[in-house]
């Protein structure tokens, strides 16, 4: 019998083996106890002696083969069977989700955080303040008698009391040095209110104003730090202008620029703290100075989040709100 | 303001470029909102000669002329009476355009046909004459565009002024600015003491010399009031924005425009007898220029003449005294009024003047000489007369001094952080006009009499950092001690509350804090409320008392917008009038209408109830709180409850009452909460709890009751029976039918119950469970099931 006969026929064999049960019969066929290739090696001693080793390694090669085709088999009836299995039970998992409603910080809340993590770094402590003020803290103790031109700049709602809501934050800022003696390093975020209506001004808007007071300070570190705060906030170099400016509250004022696509857009005000503002508040100015500045939020977050409309902020449109998510 | 440069061209002349000027005043604090150029207000207007003047055949009052350009000739029909062969004048050809946009078209009047026509200055849009045709200087070279010859081409740059500097609010004060900042050379106009042909003087009473320390009055008789204002100045006004009034007015604004001091002219027939400067009267009124009646208030400083106002010091003049076409005679006023004196009194009579303006932020007390022989001189240039001398009232101790500051060097370094060189510092000062008196290292700045606002040391400081540069100034690190100190979370725990809010699901919404009157008293009594005195608008009229207006305001918003689902909040300040105190306090509000989940095939149709913001606010909370059955009128009364947290009312959830939802149209339901947000932000302290390692034991209990008995009684009762025991209550399932009887429900309660350090026996729980049984059965009449 022809060893290479016998492979073919195994190997025609296994090719139509459709499972698993079907390959061990053919194992069992051929190279089980009684299987053909067992049995030709029975048949061995009978060879002569010089031919036994050539024949010998026949039977040997055709086991090997038919062995190696077994194998070969069974593992593609496996993967054939586990395909089957998977596209038998395979989920879409295209389809949409069981979702929820996707909540958003308001972009003003997003722009405000920021403005806090980054000053609180900086040792900045955060302080707060009513938002209906009395006119002392709101215009007198920042150095606004009343009938001063500056209080033109500041469009005042006025409450039926004498009070006043508050047409910035800087009050806080006098309430805390009323409480505490330098060093101070506080910011104070909140609503500030002015009558004012059109494309970049909104008659309510949130401000943070930061104060500085302790021995030594100056303008120098002013500077310094108004624009590292901005290049934080906007995390890019950006161009920036230092011009002078007025504000009853500060000597040297300044207005800070950054250079936007449309020019120079003014961001911010600050200034060397006018000593009369630190004497009416208990501070010496001759053994202490400081600076001050002052922003508004919903700018910087229109500047920073590419708002055209200040107005836009207020309309509350959820379309618009499930962006800052 | 607005000034033109050709003007200030004549004063200064640096080498930069308009652009780099406005950029260093700019820089320097003067800030330059606009540069715009201007043009004539008129297009392709040529210069003419006419050269024969002819009757129109059919209308008296008409002539036709010939006339001629440097190579064409044409005819036109025109009506003014100042017609006569070779006069220079100004002619609107075919195609032209006038102010307003009017072209010119060819068109036959009463059956001559008129080319063109030619133009008084009115209808060049240069002043109010327009009785006569435009008569030009001969030197204007024929068939030349008119907007050329009269250098009509311009820019106009307008400034943002601050309050301070007063001093700028002149062509005077922005060319000082130019000198100094482009280190040119500054040439006023000389100024002459004109020639005094009369002796007529005017008597001139100072009632209240502290708010009005100097006056100077001047006679001219005999002007010509109706003299057409020369091309220049109505150009150099029309500018400024100021209009054409006549020729004494328009005089006097330009040299305001030029010095930066105001100036009145009265009809001398209205106070011949005298001036008198007063505070006025109570009950006294005055008709002002603009033909509106002022109740004047007895602070108000007047001009007064034979017991009559004539004018309110530095705001506005009556309308009977002031210059009319009829006027002959006039008197010149030129005054320094005190800035203390007159603040606020513009805005109180709703009168903002140029004149107001100056006077309030103070003008330099050593020009009003020099302003009123300027005045004098272009007056008998331009309108004729004869001058009278200058007759003054005043009070010297008054009238502000030149400021003595002392300062350092020092000090200007400390309070820069950058070193400047001492003669640089000197250089500047005097630059600005400043007199300095320097020795060891400190000196002494005499101020110059138009800077009322240098006062400290402080603002020398400024003086030098802004003429350098502020950029100039290198800027350098922060110091400070790094302290670390137990205090309040940098954002408190409303981010806290706002990122839990968003987690939750829920967009945040930020509403004005204004609402109205109406609205807000749907929400709170109106005895409380606190109102705006000076509201943006009317509905805006009233600091809100609550967020939920806000709320659905926006909700409304949005649906209008087809958005039919949504969950929004607002953490913000609320305000009420309690026991005549004002209470500010934060809240933090939600408001939910439409589907619970978005739009999906594995998502429920259901829509939103009060459990869903039950289970918002219990997440939001974070630990066990009380709820007990709420009445607020804005809320359902079947649907809404009250939140207590560890005794302590916390605010309340619900559906809107039919009422609210009736008044705001909404068409679906809107559920809310409303929670104190400084009681609910107060820091949880985080503390470990045991855990028990032995098995818990759950048993359940199905039992029918009467429908008003509420689940938390029932948790009470197992609670309190339990005790420690009890780790868990859950209401597996409630419902009611027929069977029950009309008046029960049945709920089905489970309770798991573990020992801390034990195995809970069987015995022991089935004790407890009858115990309980018997509770429920006494206390609220509950039976198994």
């Amino acid at each position: 019998m022809k060893v290479s006969n016998l492979v073919d026929r195994a190997t025609a064999d296994i090719t139509n083996a459709a499972d698993r049960d079907s390959i061990e019969q053919i194992r069992v066929k051929y190279l089980g106890r009684n299987g053909e290739i067992t049995q030709l090696l029975r048949t061995l001693k009978t060879v002569p002696q010089v031919e036994r080793p050539q024949v010998g390694a026949a039977i040997h090669e055709a086991k090997k083969s038919i062995e190696k085709a077994l194998l070969d088999r069974l593992t593609a009836l496996e993967s054939q069977r586990q395909q089957e299995l998977t596209s038998e039970e395979k989920i879409d998992v295209t389809l949409p989700s069981r979702s929820h409603f996707r909540g958003s910080l308001h972009p003003v809340t997003h722009s405000l955080a920021l403005i806090e993590d980054i000053l609180v770094r900086a040792n900045f402590k955060v302080a707060q303040g009513p938002e209906i003020e009395d006119e002392y803290h709101n215009f007198e103790a920042l150095n606004i008698p009343p009938n001063h031109p500056a209080r033109a700049m500041h469009d005042t709602f006025f409450l039926k009391n004498g009070m006043v809501l508050r047409t910035h934050t800087s009050p806080v800022q006098i309430r805390t040095m009323e409480q505490e003696q330098p060093p101070i390093r506080i910011i104070c975020p909140g609503r500030v209110y002015r009558r004012d209506f059109d494309r970049t001004h909104t008659p309510m808007f949130h401000q943070v104003e930061g104060l500085v007071v302790d021995k030594g300070i100056n303008f120098a570190q002013l500077k310094a730090t108004m624009i590292n705060f901005i290049e934080a906030f906007f995390e890019r170099q950006v161009e920036i202008r230092f011009r002078a400016s007025y504000f009853p509250f500060t000597e040297p004022s300044a207005e800070v620029d950054v250079l936007g696509e449309s020019g120079w857009q003014e961001v911010m005000g600050c200034g060397v703290v006018h000593p009369n503002v630190l004497s009416m508040s208990g501070i010496n100015p001759k053994e202490y100075s400081g600076f001050a500045f002052g922003f508004g939020a919903d700018r910087l977050a229109m500047l920073k989040y590419n708002i055209p409309d200040l107005r836009m902020l207020f309309d509350n449109d959820l379309r618009f709100l499930r962006q800052f998510n | 303001m607005k000034l033109c440069t050709s003007w200030l061209r004549d004063w200064v002349t640096p080498e930069a470029t308009t652009e780099e000027i406005c950029q260093k005043l700019t820089n320097a604090g003067l800030e330059v909102d606009s540069v715009k150029h201007v043009g004539a207000p008129f297009e392709g207007v040529i210069v003419v000669t006419i050269t024969e003047v002819r009757p129109h055949p059919s209308a008296s009052h008409l002539n036709v002329c010939s006339i001629r350009s440097d190579r064409d000739s044409f005819e036109v029909v025109c009506g003014a009476p100042n017609v006569a062969v070779g006069l220079k004048t100004a002619y609107a050809p075919i195609g032209a355009m006038l102010p307003d946009g009017i072209v010119i078209n060819r068109k036959s009047i009463k059956g001559v046909e008129s080319n063109g026509m030619l133009c008084s200055s009115k209808e060049l849009g240069l002043d109010e004459h327009g009785q006569v045709i435009v008569s030009l200087d001969d030197a204007f070279e024929l068939g030349k565009p008119l907007s050329e010859v009269l250098q009509m081409e311009d820019e106009v740059v307008e400034f943002d002024l601050t309050p301070n500097r007063g001093d700028c609010f002149s062509m005077l004060g922005v060319a000082r600015e130019v000198s100094v900042l482009c280190d040119c050379s500054l040439s006023t106009p000389s100024i002459q003491s004109p020639r005094e042909t009369i002796s007529d003087r005017i008597e001139i009473h100072l009632d209240d010399s502290v708010g009005c320390p100097l006056y100077l009055g001047r006679i001219i008789k005999s002007v010509d009031v109706n003299a057409p204002t020369p091309w220049q100045l109505s150009h150099r006004l029309r500018c400024a924005g100021t209009r054409s009034i006549n020729v004494i007015v328009d005089i006097l604004n330009y040299v305001m425009l030029e010095l930066g001091q105001p100036m009145h002219a009265f009809d001398l027939t209205y106070v011949e007898n005298g001036i008198v400067v007063r505070k006025a009267l109570n009950g006294e009124q005055l008709i002002l220029l603009d033909g509106s009646e002022a109740e004047l208030e007895s602070d108000t400083l007047l001009i007064v003449s034979d017991g009559n106002p004539v004018a309110i010091a530095g705001v506005v003049g009556g309308l009977a005294s002031a210059v009319q076409p009829s006027t002959v005679d006039i008197l010149l006023e030129v005054a320094y009024f005190s800035p203390a004196n007159l603040l606020g009194v513009a805005r109180r009579y709703g009168l903002h003047t140029d004149a107001s303006t100056r006077y309030e932020r103070g003008v330099d007390p050593t020009i009003q000489k020099t302003a009123m022989n300027r005045a004098t001189e272009l007056i008998l240039q331009y309108a004729g007369g004869s001058s009278g001398p200058i007759c003054e009232a005043r009070t010297e101790k008054y009238l502000p001094k030149r400021r003595q500051i002392k300062a350092s060097y020092e000090r200007i370094e400390n309070l820069t952080g950058c070193q400047f060189d001492a003669t640089l510092i000197d250089q500047l000062l005097t630059k600005i006009g400043c007199e300095i008196e320097t020795s060891n290292g400190e000196f002494t700045v005499t101020t110059p009499p138009h800077r009322f606002d240098l006062a400290i040391e402080e603002d020398l400081v400024e003086e030098v950092c802004r003429i350098v540069g502020y950029d100039q100034i290198p800027p350098s690190p922060l110091h400070g001690i790094l302290d670390i100190k137990s205090s309040p979370r940098a954002r408190g725990d409303a981010g806290d509350l706002r990122q839990r809010l968003v987690h939750l699901g829920y967009n945040e919404v930020v509403t004005y804090s204004f609402i109205h009157h109406e609205t807000n008293t749907l929400f709170s009594d109106s005895q409380l409320a606190v109102t705006v005195a000076n509201p943006i608008s009317s509905d805006r009229d009233t600091m809100r008392a609550s967020l939920i207006p806000g709320l659905i305001q926006v909700c409304t918003y949005n649906v209008a917008r087809q958005q039919n689902a949504g969950c929004i909040f607002e953490y913000g300040q609320c305000f009420i009038h309690k026991n005549d105190e004002l209470v500010q306090k934060n809240f933090v509000s939600g408001l939910l209408w439409g589907r619970r989940e978005p739009e999906s095939w594995v998502a429920s149709k259901d829509t939103v109830d009060i459990f869903d913001v039950k289970g918002d606010i219990e997440s939001l909370i974070g630990r066990n709180c009380e709820w007990k059955p709420a009445a607020i009128n804005w809320l359902s009364p079947s649907c809404s409850a009250e939140v207590i947290l560890d005794d302590v009312s916390l605010g309340v959830i619900g559906k809107l009452s039919d009422e609210i939802v009736q008044k705001f149209e909404l068409d679906s339901e809107v559920y809310v909460f409303e929670l104190a947000a400084d009681v609910l932000g107060k820091n949880k302290k985080l503390t470990m709890q045991p855990i028990s390692s032995y098995p818990s034991v759950r048993r359940d209990l199905a039992i029918v009751l009467k429908k008003q008995v509420t689940a938390s009684e029932i948790e009470l009762l197992v609670r309190e029976v339990s005790g420690e025991l009890l780790k868990q209550f859950i209401v597996f399932d409630v419902y009611e039918s027929e069977g029950l009887g009309k008046d029960n429900k049945s709920m089905g309660i489970g309770m798991i119950f573990q020992h801390l350090s034990r195995t809970l026996e069987d015995s022991e729980v089935n004790l407890l469970l009858e115990k309980i049984t018997r509770q429920l059965g006494t206390r609220f009449n509950a039976s198994l099931r």
